[in-house]
């Protein structure tokens, strides 16, 4: 799936990078922390992961790709 | 000879200045009083430093107050203003000066400043021992300890015993975690033996459970001798599957552990974990699992499930954390940091350095995660103390927390975590509790011989053997039980002292948590014509009664848990291991010996 959205870090769990999408949903993301930059406007392509993990504030995405927008 | 000269002795007329059973049971009640006081004597002295233990002298430093900054004798150390006027003004602040001199001119310097007119007092600096204050370089920064009540629980319960299983990215064996308290775990990830972490998140978890404490460097945690079981289930983005955690769970209690932390969730429901989770509690473990970082309604899984126990996540003035997850199944709170406080707001532990996975390094986390370790802390503290039932230890989790400063269940559960209160209840007041069941059943016995005709004469022995069976001098644990290995044992009664050993999944526990012990000690002092008479016959009978105490205060309270054991005929089968332990004893006041 792609999403598009704004990057956050968030200072939770040691630190995670969230994706705030356009339509308000939060993603977690899995991956890719070497593109990331909290505020940058990017479309994340991935896929969902409703697995468990250490952020427990809304589902996992697993990124395949960043793109900066 | 000496049997002889003890019946001349009684049979010459002094049987009648022996006093009678009404004052043994008056002299008996004090002593328990006395006991009782001297336990809260321990609980109350972190509050009332005046009833210190030993504070003793540290050679060469002097603390001194001034009128203003002068010059002074030796090394300053550390000064700092203070307002100790009575009307404060800004214009006459006074200074407190830690000074170093000499040790040998100690006295002179003390004499010499205290004489000085801008001197308002010169004292030598003392080291106070109230509480075992860990000489960890950085515990001052850790409130989060403070505030879960680690300081006082400590003198009572430090988990040993107890094996807490870290299911999450692993454990790095960092320096301030000791090596031969981490054992055997398994990496769910691989599929092989190497559960050491590679993201920070588990270390970090393990350092609040059971960070080396006392050992001079770094940081403390809670549960400071607790055994850690690194399960890997998250891989290095921190994520993992139900099926993996799952099978962690059933391995964790497979292999003896009897705390689970899991610092994870997710919000999928998954019937393998509800049933992992199942398990393991129906085997003796507390299943402790953070709520959640939503910070909205809605507690994430696995903690919702029935069988879990559900941590949220408190800032460091008691207040739920902005981040927290909250909603009906969230049982109590604990400390878990609030950043918005600023960073030292933070949970402070070793772990591994950002982005490194071989470096160490202390950071402050924030999470629901860090507040589950806590709880998971301090049910290990609970179960080195005997408690091997999980909803017994759910129990005086909840019933001993202290109140929320906003009165929100959902938020907050029973209250904040203390842990202190907790082992406090588990020893002082359960202590009084089954001796005054034993006491009872004594005294139910020596007057049922009296009235078939017996003549019953106790003696100290008979009543020190009912303290000690019914373990009373857990009473006196909050004076600083864990101060000597083997004083720790006493703030357990005896019955739980083959479990504590040899670890709760032992069938050892049958050894303690039944008759067997009184009895086997009862059957040769019944070789003696009257067995209460003489020294060994009175410990015997005395041990008898208050081993049925403990028992029946174990059957009441469902504090046990043992191996293979329905919980429901748990209760029936301490019952009738104290009606044997009674009749063990009732059996030693007869006259007619053993057939």
């Amino acid at each position: 799936m792609k999403v598009t959205g704004t990057i956050e870090r968030r200072d939770l769990e040691g630190g995670i990078w969230q994706l705030v999408a356009d339509d308000g949903k939060r993603y977690t993301l899995l991956g890719g922390a070497k593109e990331m930059k909290a505020g940058a406007r990017v479309e994340v392509e991935g896929t969902l992961d409703e697995g468990f993990g250490i952020g427990m504030a809304g589902p996992q995405l697993r990124v395949a790709s960043v793109r900066k927008l | 000879m000496l049997r002889e000269a003890r019946g001349l002795w009684m049979s010459s007329g002094t049987l009648s200045s022996r006093p009678a059973l009404k004052e043994r049971l008056a002299i008996a009640l004090l002593a328990t009083a006395a006991l009782l006081l001297l336990g809260l004597a321990g609980c109350a002295r972190q509050l009332a430093p005046v009833m210190e233990m030993s504070d003793e002298a540290v050679p060469g430093l002097i603390e001194v107050e001034l009128k203003g900054p002068a010059s002074l004798p030796g090394k300053v150390l550390d000064q700092e203003e203070v307002e100790d006027d009575e009307f404060g003004d800004l214009f006459s602040r006074e200074l407190q000066v830690e000074l170093q001199v000499d040790p040998a001119d100690e006295a002179a310097t003390l004499a010499q400043l205290r004489a000085r007119p801008d001197v308002i007092w010169a004292e030598p600096v003392t080291r106070l021992q109230a509480l075992w204050l860990p000489d960890d370089p950085d515990f001052a920064k850790q409130w989060h300890l403070k505030a879960a009540g680690a300081e006082a629980a400590w003198d009572i319960a430090r988990g040993e015993g107890v094996t807490v299983a870290v299911i999450d990215t692993g454990i790095y064996p960092v320096d301030d975690l000791d090596p031969s308290r981490i054992v055997k775990g398994y990496n769910f990830v691989g599929r092989n033996e190497d559960a050491r972490d590679d993201h920070a998140h588990g270390t970090h978890v393990a350092g609040t459970i059971a960070q080396s404490t006392g050992n001079g460097k770094g940081v403390a945690g809670m549960a400071p001798q607790a055994r850690l079981m690194p399960l890997k289930v998250l891989t290095a983005f921190g994520s993992g599957t139900s099926h993996d955690i799952a099978e962690a769970i059933r391995w964790a209690v497979d292999h003896g552990a009897r705390v689970l932390n899991l610092s994870l969730g997710g919000g999928m429901r998954s019937l393998a974990m509800e049933s992992a989770v199942h398990y393991a509690r129906r085997k003796g473990a507390i299943v402790v699992c953070a709520a959640g970082n939503s910070g909205g309604r809605g507690v994430s899984f696995p903690a919702a499930y029935r069988d879990a126990f559900a941590v949220s996540a408190a800032g460091p003035k008691g207040f739920a954390a902005p981040y927290t997850s909250y909603g009906p199944q969230v049982r109590l709170a604990a400390p878990g940091g609030d950043k918005t406080l600023g960073e030292e707001a933070g949970v402070l532990q070793q772990t591994l350095a950002e982005g490194s996975t071989t470096e160490a390094a202390y950071r402050w986390f924030q999470g629901t995660s860090m507040a589950a370790p806590h709880v998971a802390g301090a049910a290990a503290l609970i179960m080195s103390l005997g408690v091997s039932a999980p909803a017994a230890v759910e129990d005086l989790l909840t019933a001993t927390a202290r109140r929320a400063p906003e009165s929100d269940g959902e938020k907050y559960g029973a209250g904040l975590l203390d842990a202190a209160a907790a082992v406090r209840r588990a020893t002082v007041w359960w202590g009084l509790w089954r001796l005054l069941f034993a006491l009872g059943g004594a005294l139910v016995a020596v007057a049922h011989a009296r009235r078939s005709g017996e003549r019953i004469k106790t003696r100290g022995l008979f009543w020190a053997g009912i303290g000690v069976g019914a373990g009373a001098l857990a009473m006196l644990a909050p004076l600083g039980a864990e101060r000597l290995p083997f004083l720790a044992l006493l703030a357990l009664p005896p019955a739980a002292w083959p479990q504590r050993l040899l670890g709760a999944g032992s069938f050892a526990g049958y050894i303690g948590w039944s008759a067997l012990v009184p009895f086997l000690i009862a059957l040769p002092a019944r070789a003696a014509a009257k067995p209460i008479d003489n020294g060994f016959g009175a410990l015997a009978a005395g041990l008898s009664f208050g081993w049925a105490g403990a028992l029946l205060h174990a059957a009441l309270w469902r504090t046990v848990d043992l191996p293979w054991m329905p919980a429901f005929l748990m209760p029936l089968w301490l019952l009738i291991g104290a009606v044997v332990a009674w009749s063990a004893g009732r059996g030693l006041l007869a006259r007619e010996p053993l057939r």
